[in-house]
């Protein structure tokens, strides 16, 4: 299987199969660019990766070879397990996706600027699981948000929100 | 996909999240129901200003604090409306109970789980003027009304009745259409 090596932005190197550095699309087209520029050379393809530091490299490229690895045990031929392969990979997704607020908001931006879909709905799916049910107040200690609005503006966003601000702990008394 | 700069990884300066990209918080909100989107709104300029009308694929739907003490139908109908007039492109979406609101028009909407609670003409309406409609789940308490849903083209009294809705005291099952 041919290798390729993805550079962090801290020059940290990571050998990888190219089936799963292309899970990545960014990855994939700047492959495709130097393959098309190596001009018959046998050596192996070096992707600088500016926008990722090597810790969410790392993370990323965990998730990247796990799902090569789930694909090509489910397309060496359909089983009756597949359906159980598929319930493990959901589970390792769920494992996978607990980490920091820190962690997954740097996973998130790599998910993005490497365009790997599946792990980017999964970390949007992990900030969506963050926000749910959380007041504005607690959304905002979260994730760093700084209240900007004008007094006025305060008010009647609070008035028109009403219906969806309403005390949790109220409603379960209910 | 490129985001430039603002993608790089600055561990020194955590929890700046504002400055995650439009299209990010877009993706993040088609995962949350209607509700958790407001208070999300509520937090910061960048949130409450977001165009929810880029919102493609979403699954908006309020929950069931359908009886919030203080809070008039009508003013959870009202602003209801104002945030679904936003988010007009959604091909998905599930509302319960309805609140017998005026609809925008939602042309892309495909999938439509909707809970009937009273009898509102404009569901009939809205229901009515579905042109993409796919996936259809409906549920209702109120029999009049289901009786009423003969007059949707793509609905017939009998679905209902094959439902589980077979007399004003039942709680009829939700009926689900599919390639309508």
């Amino acid at each position: 299987m041919c290798s390729v090596i993805l550079r962090s932005s801290d020059g940290a190197d990571h050998v990888v199969s190219q089936e799963a550095a292309s899970l990545s699309k960014t990855v994939q087209s700047l492959l495709e660019e130097l393959e098309a520029a190596k001009d018959g050379e046998e050596s192996i393809l070096i992707v600088p990766l500016p926008n990722v530091c090597d810790c969410t490299l790392r993370k990323v490229l965990q998730y990247c070879i796990q799902h090569t690895m789930s694909a090509q045990q489910v397309t060496e031929g359909p089983t009756p397990s597949d359906e159980l392969k598929k319930r493990e990979m959901e589970a390792w997704d769920r494992d996978y996706i607990m980490v920091s607020t820190d962690e997954l908001y740097h996973l998130v931006m790599a998910a993005h600027y490497l365009n790997v879909p599946g792990l980017l709905e999964l970390c949007c799916e992990g900030i969506a699981n963050l926000i749910r049910g959380k007041s504005p107040e607690h959304v905002r200690q979260c994730f760093g948000l700084v209240k900007d609005f004008e007094a006025p503006e305060e008010e009647s966003i609070r008035c028109t929100n009403l219906w969806a601000l309403v005390d949790e702990k109220e409603q379960a008394k209910k | 996909m490129l985001t430039g700069g603002k993608a790089e990884h600055v561990r020194a300066k955590p929890r700046v999240y504002t400055f995650l990209p439009e299209e990010l918080w877009l993706k993040i909100a088609s995962q949350f129901p209607l509700c958790d989107w407001v208070r999300a709104s509520g937090t910061c300029n960048a949130l409450h200003h977001m165009e929810l009308d880029k919102i493609e694929e979403a699954d908006i739907y309020t929950d069931s604090r359908n009886c919030i003490p203080g809070i008039s139908a009508e003013h959870l109908a009202h602003n209801l409306q104002q945030l679904l007039r936003k988010a007009e492109h959604v091909h998905c979406m599930q509302l319960s109970p309805s609140y017998g609101l005026c609809y925008p028009a939602m042309l892309h909407l495909r999938h439509l789980a909707l809970y009937l609670k009273e009898e509102y003409d404009s569901d009939l309406t809205f229901l009515q003027n579905l042109q993409e409609a796919e996936n259809l789940h409906l549920s209702s308490v109120f029999y009049p009304l289901i009786m009423k849903v003969d007059t949707v083209p793509f609905l017939t009294a009998n679905d209902w009745v094959a439902g589980g809705c077979k007399g004003p005291s039942q709680q009829p099952a939700p009926v689900c259409h599919e390639g309508l």
